[in-house]
């Protein structure tokens, strides 16, 4: 396709789209605009793309599609910022690692997890800009290989790591994720049309939708916890955020291959349709743990973890546009959208849209590359107003993230129902941490229930029934495979030291 | 934190001072939402908006796109159905009758005012490029030999607007709709990728659904059900009635509707502004650019269609066996 | 509000035997092995196990502990009005916000929030108004969001 020549004058056409100064002054303003919608909770970087599609239908291409990078770029990065600081978590991409972040802001680490934020991210970002503009046909023609059995190992594979991200008593982490496996399944079944558990509601047959139930279960019980403090207010613990970005080269120095693994992560499960920077940030947290030589300093404010996964869910934005631009299948719920606004500005997604509008595709890469550039002065901005913001009092702070949080459920799609949904998920959230039950296995759940309960359905009823069948393809075996020996190893591998442990105690 | 509390307070301030005035005038008088019972981006989601745009520019109020894609467009169907009749909440409707089928819910043309039809897509069937199957008819006849070997995706919820026009196909060709292993997706796009990846045999679906696969270079098309051929790119690809002999046309429909109790000036006015903006070269282009098939039915020619679509589908689905 | 293990085991149990329960009347297509129920079935019957081993840590482990525990903030009526207050928010919100419309629902609120929790009541108005006009102008002029009208006339600044 691209045959590996760059056509110079269609590059340098690019670079005039892309630099002309109406569309840098959009691409500015949108970065702010997912800036914002970043950091406040309850506003994520997929619903600040899908309010942004009508803005952009009277936009010329590249603009539209600059504003769009620009936005999700910041907002993914933005969403940590009031995660270090008050452990709610901006947008769903940054839930999984919220808590080391906030360990780390108590321990006076503010500063370096905020600066870690945003350093990985802007590697991550440009990371996934590179692997877009280099590998993404090859990188799209294989999860193009990936039918419904492949994606029920990989949705296995991701439910593997609610293994290795929880904490605590494991009884509850199982029945943690069972609520969430359970919550999933509420709603219209897509493989047999039943509807499940909607008690004869006609909005419960759409199910409980993702981003109104994680405002729910993350801002809620903070809110709680909060007004219900016994001294009246919680004192944000970083008053000075000094310089974010000393520290940062000795972290990168320290952690080359996490940061490497995080970009990879992200770009991979980003390509795959179906799963995104939230999912990418969770798996890749997990694998950083896993494979950690200090395991335990995990969960008490260790910023390893946060260079996996703050790489990770920004390289996953470039990796979800791969096989979006080159097979018009969404990598993600963002570029799902995009996709939409692709043939609205006659750029219709597939391998002829390399040929065809060579110029816009080679301005969409700078506009990548630029964003994730312009994330350095932008988000280290953001960070210092944010001391700002933050310097209002929390009794007032506090109500507004609240209606902030309602507008935002809300505006999903634009029904009261999500609101209830919030205030329900708010609930049992607040419950479950009072109770010692951690809530990220229950997340991971919600996330991953439907697609790993369709996916096995859906094989089944292609293979008459026979679970065997699982394993038919060479991928999906592969796949299959690698899961079950995650799963067995350790325990093998346990059983193996007692037994050697046994004899030398005889 | 004294300096920003200041600010907070001024600004604030200044926004409540300003004042506003308020309009008086015949419908529309102030924006008009439109809810799209599908997700942003969306073929349902891109033909409302190039309506919605046209419509600002005649009514002169904004008309706003609203997506609720929740339960397979269910949701969305009851949103508009249960509005308030008072011309501010209007809404597409796309094939329903199969979920009064299916069980899941009662929607139904009594619920809705139709204001008139505005895109027709034709089902199509696709195999992977690497299939034995090189025309309809060969894949027909393998499916009249043993059905039962085969797997098909039905381009989104099994029963729904591709599946149907294929099965009534089926049926006329001396097929048993009810043997071949039909599986389901959330949404015409992973099934095509399903076909792609060689987890499916057959799949139907739409043209331009397919369309980024087909060039390419991973799925073909073996005919459109339509009764004509369709335009560029797909001029190539024959008619059921060329391929196997059947002359039928089905898919599809997109049609613009109120709730039930919608006054009729609000309803007139609707219809003939659509019809104009129907016939216009920027509504038509635009179409034409998505590859979406452009129809035209007024209200009350709307309300015998979704009669006919309601018919056909007790028919098709009884069948199929899946009626319940 | 923390329940002893066997409580909170208890009534994850019940919710798995409801979720069993309710998928066995799930019908199966015929020919399919795996129909609607399978799932919610496994995942139940995972729960339940969990929920049995968590009945009986609670039993063995804190003999004599107390069924519930309220927490600290419980004893304090200021607190316990605050704690409410989240709540009465959230569902005033629901309640008003349609018929009202939430440029009238949603400063009172804001207010009534701000004022219980910092004080200052004239502050607390302004900053409440300005904020929830700053929002809603933000989501229904520039964003097309439709947040409720209610009984306000439509108007439009720009």
């Amino acid at each position: 396709m691209l045959d590996g020549l760059v056509n110079t004058a269609n590059l340098a056409k690019a670079f005039g789209l892309v630099f002309d100064p109406k569309t840098l002054a959009i691409i500015c303003l949108s970065s702010f605009y997912g800036l914002f919608f970043g950091a406040i909770p309850g506003l994520t970087a997929t619903m600040a793309t899908a309010l942004l599609v009508p803005v952009t239908f009277f936009m010329d291409p590249v603009p539209a599609i600059g504003a769009i990078i620009a936005a999700t770029a910041m907002a993914i990065f933005s969403g940590d910022v009031p995660g270090v600081l008050l452990r709610i978590p901006g947008t769903p991409a940054s839930a999984a690692y919220t808590d080391e972040a906030y360990a780390m802001t108590m321990k006076g680490q503010a500063e370096l997890a905020l600066g870690a934020c945003l350093v990985f991210s802007v590697v991550g970002g440009l990371f996934g800009a590179l692997a877009l503009a280099l590998i993404a046909p090859a990188l799209a023609e294989l999860a193009l290989k990936f039918s419904t059995f492949e994606y029920f190992w990989l949705a296995c594979l991701g439910l593997t790591c609610a293994v290795f991200v929880a904490r605590g008593d494991p009884l509850k982490g199982i029945i943690s994720l069972c609520f969430g496996l359970a919550v999933a399944q509420v709603g219209i079944d897509v493989v047999h049309g039943t509807p499940r558990f909607t008690f004869g509601s006609i909005s419960l047959t759409g199910g409980i939708d993702l981003v109104p139930a994680l405002v729910g279960f993350f801002a809620v019980p903070e809110l709680i916890r909060n007004v219900t403090a016994n001294h009246g207010r919680v004192e944000i613990v970083a008053q000075n955020i000094g310089s974010v970005f000393r520290g940062q080269w000795e972290l990168f120095k320290r952690y080359p291959l996490n940061c490497f693994r995080g970009n990879l992560i992200g770009v991979l499960i980003g390509a795959l349709p179906g799963a995104g920077a939230d999912i990418a940030a969770w798996i890749s947290y997990a694998v950083s743990k896993r494979f950690s030589k200090e395991k335990e300093k995990f969960g008490t404010g260790h910023p390893e973890g946060l260079v996996d996964a703050g790489a990770a869910n920004n390289s996953a934005l470039g990796g979800a546009w791969v096989p979006a631009l080159v097979f018009g299948i969404p990598g993600d719920s963002i570029t799902a959208i995009v996709i939409g606004v692709l043939y609205m500005k006659g750029m219709q997604p597939g391998p002829t849209v390399f040929i065809n509008s060579q110029d816009l595709v080679y301005a969409l890469f700078i506009v990548f590359f630029l964003a994730n550039l312009l994330m350095i002065p932008f988000g280290w901005a953001m960070i210092k107003a944010s001391r700002r913001i933050l310097s209002v009092p929390r009794e007032v702070l506090m109500p507004i993230i609240l209606l902030f949080c309602v507008v935002g459920s809300f505006a999903i799609e634009n029904t009261l129902f999500n609101v209830w949904v919030m205030l329900a998920m708010g609930i049992i959230g607040y419950l479950f941490e009072e109770n010692g039950i951690p809530t990220a296995p229950a997340i991971l759940g919600l996330v991953l229930g439907k697609m790993i309960e369709e996916n096995f359905l859906l094989s089944m009823i292609k293979v008459g029934g026979d679970v065997t069948g699982l394993f038919g393809r060479p991928i999906g075996g592969t796949l299959g495979a690698t899961t079950l020996a995650i799963w067995i190893l350790p325990l093998a591998w346990l059983a193996w030291r007692r037994l050697g442990r046994g004899g030398h105690a005889t | 934190m004294k300096a920003s509390l200041k600010t907070l307070i001024a600004g604030t301030a200044l926004a409540v001072l300003a004042t506003a005035g308020v309009a008086q005038a015949a419908w529309p008088e102030r924006p008009v939402t439109i809810i799209v019972p599908a997700g942003a981006g969306g073929g349902t989601d891109g033909t409302a908006r190039l309506l919605a745009k046209q419509l600002q520019d005649e009514l002169k109020q904004p008309f706003n796109v609203v997506n609720n894609g929740q339960g397979g467009g269910i949701v969305g169907h009851t949103q508009i159905a249960t509005a308030r009749p008072d011309g501010y909440t209007l809404g597409i409707v796309y094939n329903y009758y199969q979920w009064k089928m299916l069980g899941q819910a009662d929607i139904n043309h009594t619920m809705f005012a139709p204001i008139a039809i505005y895109n027709v897509d034709p089902a199509a069937l696709l195999v992977n490029v690497n299939s034995p199957f090189k025309t309809g008819k060969e894949a027909f006849d393998a499916l009249k030999a043993d059905a039962s070997k085969y797997k098909i995706g039905c381009g989104g919820s099994c029963g729904g607007s591709w599946h149907i026009p294929n099965a009534e196909l089926f049926i006329k060709y001396g097929i048993d709709p009810k043997k071949p292993v039909m599986v389901p997706s959330a949404g015409g796009a992973l099934s095509n990728q399903d076909l792609a990846s060689g987890g499916l045999d057959l799949a139907v679906g739409s043209l331009p659904e397919g369309k980024p696969l087909i060039e390419a270079g991973k799925l073909r098309p073996l005919y459109v059900v339509s009764s004509a051929r369709q335009g560029a790119p797909f001029q190539d690809v024959p008619t059921a009635k060329e391929a196997l002999g059947v002359d039928m046309e089905g898919g599809a429909f997109r049609l613009v509707a109120g709730p039930k109790g919608l006054p009729a000036d609000i309803v007139s006015k609707l219809e003939t502004t659509l019809e104009k903006i129907w016939k216009s070269e920027e509504f038509q282009n635009g179409m034409k650019q998505r590859n979406f098939g452009t129809k035209w039915l007024n209200s009350k020619d709307t309300v015998a269609f979704m009669q006919a679509h309601e018919a056909s589908m007790t028919e098709t689905m009884k069948a199929l066996g899946l009626a319940k | 509000m923390r329940f002893n293990d066997t409580v909170l085991g208890a009534i994850f149990l019940a919710l798995a035997v409801f979720i069993i329960v309710s998928a066995s009347g799930f019908h199966t297509p015929p020919g399919q092995k795996f129909g609607p129920g399978f799932f919610p079935t496994i995942v139940a019957s995972v729960m339940a196990a969990a929920a049995i081993g968590l009945i009986v840590k609670g039993l063995v482990g804190r003999r004599g502990a107390r069924l519930v525990e309220l927490d600290a903030w419980f004893s304090q009526p200021r607190l316990v009005v605050q704690g409410a207050s989240v709540f009465a928010f959230l569902l005033g919100y629901l309640a008003f916000s349609e018929d009202i419309g939430f440029l009238i629902v949603a400063p009172l609120l804001l207010w009534a929030l701000i004022w219980l929790l910092w004080g200052h009541p004239m502050v607390a108005l302004v900053i409440a108004a300005g904020a929830s006009f700053a929002i809603h102008q933000f989501f229904v002029q520039v964003l097309l969001v439709p947040l409720p009208w209610g009984i306000v006339p439509y108007f439009k600044l720009f």
